[in-house]
């Protein structure tokens, strides 16, 4: 085997190349002067294209969204579309206040998250601290299939089970065909898997020697993870409720099924009403011609659902990151 | 005198006491049906549509030669 010495120094050149002395002395800094093998500059190239793809895809959407939109506030105030109270954008005494379609949104999703949250939350507890291995290995999939049913499902399932046969005959709560209260609870059931899985994922990384350590103290199972597990993991635990009710913001078929077409101001979960996406879906057929103000206003209240959706996320990010808690 | 070993699973026997309190027992309910009640949603759902669909579940289904709708119009005929 040979192996040259460099006049001058005690550093040592392997037959492959490496410097013993640099590598011994700073491994992190050879190994960044080190030039990387094809291979991996061809990786790491596609690796910053499909990050960078993906920045200039969100970044497409929002300029696909913005410039029909200034169209749409050239015509319309902000301050009448942001505060009005009527939204008829059809009609021939045409009015564009979002307020309504703000208030079927903030229905749904709170009524929505009121049923994934406890339940969500409960599972992933019963799943993370309680089951033993091999029920935890068969409930986890079940539960993840109820998020893979597609949404148009869940949607008659709102209006032909829900609203008629347990809201108005089991528990007597008379509702119509189409109410926010049935499109919320079946929302809320399609999310249990959203907070469930994440959160669960968050309390198992909770690292076993906390849990040991209350142990030892003497708590019991439920004050462990009340009192440790569930605040070590609670930023984990915020990131799964915020992508839920981002989820429950963004969907679109239950909503538009089950809640109604009628755009008025919800008062009471048992109104029917008309959500965001729902205005969306019921509006984007085909038949609104580019260019009017009809078609733009697909885009203004795209806008504002897009708005409102990162203003979710980046208050999530920043309670995250307030709260986290590193081990 | 306590015994070393008595003193070594203290944490261990209060813990399991600790396990079959009220509150425990409650709290395990809680999340027991917390976890029921998606199972249940999923059953109920699956059944549901099992039920509304199945006179539908037929041959005519993976039809491909015509058009649904012309079935349809041939099922009400």
């Amino acid at each position: 085997m040979s192996t040259t010495t460099a006049e001058g120094s005690s550093n040592q050149t392997t037959p492959q190349g490496i410097d013993q002395g640099s590598y011994e002395s700073d491994p992190a800094a050879f190994l960044r002067q080190r030039r990387g093998r094809y291979g991996e500059r061809l990786a790491k190239a596609a690796l910053v294209g499909s990050a960078g793809l993906s920045v200039l895809i969100t970044v497409g959407i929002f300029f696909a969204l913005l410039l029909p939109a200034l169209d749409f506030f050239r015509e319309v105030p902000v301050g009448d579309f942001l505060t009005g109270q009527r939204w008829a954008p059809t009609f021939a005494d045409a009015s564009f206040g979002v307020l309504p379609l703000v208030t079927g949104t903030i229905w749904t999703t709170l009524i929505g998250l009121l049923i994934a949250i406890p339940f969500g939350l409960g599972a992933a507890i019963y799943l993370a601290e309680y089951a033993p291995e091999r029920i935890r290995r068969a409930l986890k999939p079940v539960l993840e299939v109820l998020a893979g049913i597609p949404s148009v499902v869940y949607g008659y399932f709102a209006l032909f089970f829900v609203a008629p046969k347990i809201l108005d005959d089991l528990l007597s709560i008379e509702v119509g065909t189409f109410s926010v209260l049935a499109a919320g609870l079946v929302l809320g059931i399609m999310i249990i898997p959203t907070v469930a899985s994440l959160s669960e994922d968050a309390m198992t990384a909770v690292p076993q020697s906390l849990r040991q350590a209350s142990f030892a103290l003497g708590a019991n199972r439920m004050r462990t993870t009340l009192r440790v597990v569930f605040p070590a993991a609670v930023s984990g635990i915020t990131a799964s409720i915020v992508l839920a009710a981002s989820r429950a913001v963004g969907e679109t078929m239950i909503v538009a099924l089950a809640a109604g077409t009628r755009a008025q101001m919800v008062s009471s979960p048992v109104d029917p009403g008309q959500t965001m996406t729902g205005f969306i879906a019921q509006t984007a057929t085909g038949e609104s011609t580019p260019g009017t103000l009809t078609y733009n206003t697909l885009f203004a209240v795209g806008l504002l659902l897009f708005l409102v959706t990162l203003i979710l996320n980046l208050a999530a990010g920043s309670i995250v990151r307030r709260i986290r808690e590193v081990y | 005198m306590a015994s070393l070993g008595s003193i070594a699973t203290a944490p261990l026997r209060a813990q399991r006491e600790g396990d079959k309190n009220a509150k425990s027992i409650v709290f395990l309910g809680l999340l027991w049906f917390a976890i029921l009640f998606a199972v249940l949603a999923l059953v109920v759902l699956l059944v549901t549509a099992f039920v509304d669909g199945r006179t539908r579940l037929d041959a005519n289904l993976i039809e491909v030669a015509q058009p649904g709708r012309m079935n349809c119009e041939h099922h009400h005929r």
